[in-house]
């Protein structure tokens, strides 16, 4: 097979971590770009939660030239009707909302690794696998919350899917590509 | 493993892969699912998919032409996806004309140059009315030489570059967007166990409203 290039699925976290100066978000991602060393994927949804973040934080005009410029380095990949089945299922059985349950959905969608310093998206157990881009500070604090119950992390004890063992709920998570395009290509 | 088996195993795959995807005729919306899907296999394989429309923009100047241009650069191969029949003839059409254009060996009409490359062993499969060409690396080169001008390329990486520089400039410039950003999330969260909340106290009522409309007949017995 020709060398595939490795791929990292973003989500909102890590890039707007690091237009923040989040300092292991900053430094690694800044890296990624600095080497070019592998193709950058983010779900549209995470995208648009990047762009009302920043705009947010410093205006429209800024915020429009930077994301401009992020679009000529990150594959953007659109919603579609298998990712957005796959999304609300991860989003039924983990404490999640509905832009990390894109992150997650994405990272299975490709089977990369999703880089992400979102407490609830570094959860244990979790189907899809997670890179921690957190600083000590932060990670102490979503530690401190998840202890005083404030942030609920991992599956969720209550709804349709609670009863499911980690297989059967990987499974049924998954089941919109087995019945897309990509129904064989996953085996 | 030598490239030209490296060659194979790919091809073989997206073969395997077209054999088993079933496309209506028609069905656009469809189309443009299995589309997306095929993009992402692509792009986990290291190749690049370029609609017809996408080559198309290839001579235009705009930021969907150096990013197409860029993207094309990189990729090690490039897989066109091309629509026969209903809106895909227009694609077709404008996508013929566009070779037709470029100094690439020039076909009679887009089915010699088809039946060219099915000869070749490019064109990989055919399915439910679209046809996926499949270009090799050598192809990709030949045909890199005379599509994309040497300037555009320039262009490209030279855009490239600057929103490199333009991105790493803008680190740490955006003070709260993180803190932003947990708290639409964690008030995502809140919103929905607040709606739960709701619908679990609306359930017990109303269940409880019924039990007592149940039992009302027997009291009367």
């Amino acid at each position: 097979m020709p060398q595939e290039p490795p791929l990292v699925v973003l989500d909102a976290w890590v890039v707007v971590g690091f237009y923040d100066g989040e300092e292991f978000a900053a430094s690694e991602f800044g890296r990624l770009l600095e080497t070019d060393a592998a193709t950058c994927v983010m779900s549209a949804v995470n995208f648009a939660e990047v762009s009302n973040a920043l705009a947010r934080d410093r205006g429209l005009a800024t915020a429009s030239r930077d994301t401009e410029w992020l679009r000529d380095f990150v594959v953007l990949d659109p919603v579609t009707s298998d990712l957005a089945e796959t999304a609300a299922r991860i989003k039924l059985g983990f404490h999640l909302s509905l832009g990390d349950a894109f992150a997650a959905a994405t990272a299975l969608a490709y089977r990369a690794p999703l880089w992400t310093g979102d407490a609830e998206l570094l959860c244990d157990r979790a189907l899809w696998q997670a890179v921690d881009l957190r600083n000590d500070e932060r990670r102490q604090l979503h530690e401190g919350q998840i202890a005083a119950g404030t942030k609920l992390v991992g599956r969720r004890s209550t709804g349709p899917l609670a009863g499911l063992d980690s297989d059967t709920l990987a499974e049924y998570v998954i089941a919109p590509f087995r019945t897309g395009a990509e129904a064989e290509l996953l085996h | 493993m030598n490239k030209k088996r490296e060659w194979q195993i790919v091809q073989d795959r997206l073969a395997a892969a077209i054999a088993t995807t079933s496309i209506p005729m028609g069905r656009w919306a469809v189309d443009d699912e299995r589309h997306e899907a095929w993009k992402r296999e692509c792009v986990r394989l290291g190749l690049e998919v370029l609609t017809p429309t996408a080559c198309a923009y290839l001579y235009d100047r705009s930021p969907t032409t150096v990013r197409a241009a860029r993207r094309k650069e990189q990729a090690n191969a490039v897989v066109f996806t091309l629509s026969l029949g209903g809106e895909g003839e227009r694609d077709l059409h404008l996508l013929s004309l566009r070779w037709a254009e470029t100094k690439w060996p020039r076909p009679k009409d887009f089915a010699d140059r088809l039946a060219l490359l099915r000869k070749q062993g490019e064109v990989i499969g055919f399915k439910g009315g679209l046809t996926y060409l499949v270009l090799s690396p050598t192809s990709i080169r030949l045909a890199g030489d005379s599509e994309v001008p040497p300037a555009m390329m320039r262009e490209a990486a030279e855009r490239r570059d600057r929103a490199r520089h333009a991105i790493l400039e803008s680190r740490g410039k955006y003070r709260r967007a993180s803190d932003l950003l947990d708290a639409e999330r964690s008030e995502d969260e809140e919103v929905e166990r607040r709606r739960e909340a709701e619908r679990v106290a609306w359930l017990e009522q109303s269940r409880g409203s019924q039990r007592s409309s149940q039992s009302a007949p027997s009291i009367e017995l």
